[in-house]
């Protein structure tokens, strides 16, 4: 049992020291091409954004990847584990044939809070989704179902229109907004909320969430605030197409901001017309985007050819800063 | 409410015939679903021998546009702090400067386009 927990516990330091080193990789990636982000087409500005804010995660998978490869390979029979390499060595990561590393009690301690502190940042996001699962399905009592839009219909006054749902996405808008669009705005509402529920925006909106924990609170505010800014433009783009009138999409948003002005939704639900109305607006009516430069993902593709050609000095240097910690 | 909609007024005895018995409720149940709706001014009631007689106060409309409100307002409250830390709500930033200027903007561009095509 002791042995179990030790090596849960070495698990839990590599894959946190992981996602640490991946928040610091995103980070400075972001601190290089901040300035230029906005001028990317949405759609390539979402996945840029996805893969910085899932970089913690990444960089997690990659650690355990590096520590524990030779043990899986010898446990599932493909090779055996190179143990007879480690002759001198202070400390070997293989949970096969050797008693996990004892580590120094102020390492175990930052581990355990690291922990928890993921934890309850997992807790509170979960518990956002329950909370705005539950408000929109009060929302979702008032409505009926329109045939002709293919959306729910709240018979009221107040403006608004909304997607909401992770799995089984639903949209509901107000009578009052129908009576303040023009048909052809309306349609433009309705194909912006429908692109909301093809790219399922609220789950990969959640997973970000949940992904950005290891960053600054800072960078984490400015990742979902880019990627919500992206997110409303992808599905400006959509709707501008379904109506093929950008101008029309810009007069949509604008009318729906001046007769909803002062109505928020919580964070689980896509509401047309309240995310960065002005760059919205702006890119609808310049809507000339620039193409990213490749070496991001060379970066990247650089990151794993490295750790695949020299998987043992990673293995070895990574042994080296655990038994550093022991 | 539906109930009382749908004929004006009745007595707790009849509410529970009509809708207690099918439901298999109890008239107590009824009884205090109806006093509740009463404290919360969705419906008046007036006495009648030994029994109130409970009529609504407001229309469905009315009910829908108070329970939206409702549902709007407990976003800005504190129940769903944790679900606004990542929302920004724009509609309230762009004030009504930016709104006009922006209004202007797109007006300009729409007049562009009609005399170009």
């Amino acid at each position: 049992m002791s042995t179990l927990l030790g090596w849960m516990e070495v698990t839990l330091l590599v894959a946190i020291v992981g996602a640490l080193t991946g928040a610091l990789v995103g980070s400075l990636f972001l601190a290089l091409s901040k300035h230029r982000i906005e001028s990317f087409a949405p759609h390539r500005r979402v996945w840029m954004l996805r893969v910085v804010a899932w970089a913690p995660l990444i960089g997690a998978g990659l650690a355990l990847t590096v520590a524990y490869f030779p043990s899986l390979i010898d446990l599932a029979g493909i090779a055996s584990d190179h143990c007879g390499d480690h002759a001198g060595h202070p400390l070997h990561l293989c949970f096969l044939h050797y008693p996990p590393p004892a580590l120094l009690p102020p390492v175990t301690w930052f581990t355990l809070g690291m922990a928890l502190i993921v934890s309850h940042h997992w807790w509170d996001a979960l518990r956002a989704v329950r909370r705005t699962h539950r408000w929109a399905n009060d929302l979702a009592k008032l409505s009926s179902y329109d045939e002709e839009t293919g959306a729910y219909v709240v018979e009221t006054d107040t403006c608004f229109a909304v997607t909401v749902g992770l799995f089984h996405r639903r949209i509901l808008f107000s009578e009052g907004l129908r009576r303040v669009l023009s048909p052809a705005q309306l349609q433009a509402v309705l194909s912006h909320e429908q692109a909301h529920r093809h790219r399922f925006d609220s789950l990969h909106r959640l997973f970000t969430q949940i992904a950005m924990v290891f960053y600054l609170p800072s960078t984490r505010r400015f990742v979902l605030e880019q990627i919500a800014l992206a997110s409303e433009q992808c599905c400006d783009e959509a709707a501008a197409t379904t109506v093929e009138d950008r101008i029309t999409v810009a007069e949509a948003i604008l009318t729906v901001a001046r007769a909803s002005r002062g109505a928020e939704v919580p964070a689980g639900v896509l509401r047309f017309g309240d995310t960065r109305i002005e760059q919205r607006i702006q890119a609808l009516l310049d809507g000339n985007w620039q193409r990213p430069g490749l070496w991001g993902l060379g970066a990247l593709l650089a990151i794993f050819i490295l750790t695949l050609f020299h998987f043992h000095t990673l293995h070895h240097g990574l042994e080296h800063a655990v038994a550093w910690l022991t | 409410m539906e109930y009382l909609w749908d004929h004006e007024s009745s007595d707790v005895k009849s509410s529970f015939r009509a809708i207690g018995e099918p439901r298999q409720i109890t008239l107590n149940t009824v009884q205090s679903a109806m006093k509740r709706l009463w404290e919360k001014g969705l419906l008046s009631r007036q006495k009648s021998g030994h029994a109130y007689v409970y009529s609504t106060k407001v229309d469905r409309r009315g009910l829908t546009e108070m329970m939206v409100s409702e549902l709007l307002d407990q976003v800005t409250g504190s129940q769903m702090d944790v679900a606004l830390q990542a929302f920004v709500n724009l509609a309230d930033q762009a004030g009504e400067e930016t709104l006009n200027r922006l209004e202007e903007l797109v007006a300009a561009k729409r007049k562009a386009d009609e005399e170009r095509s």
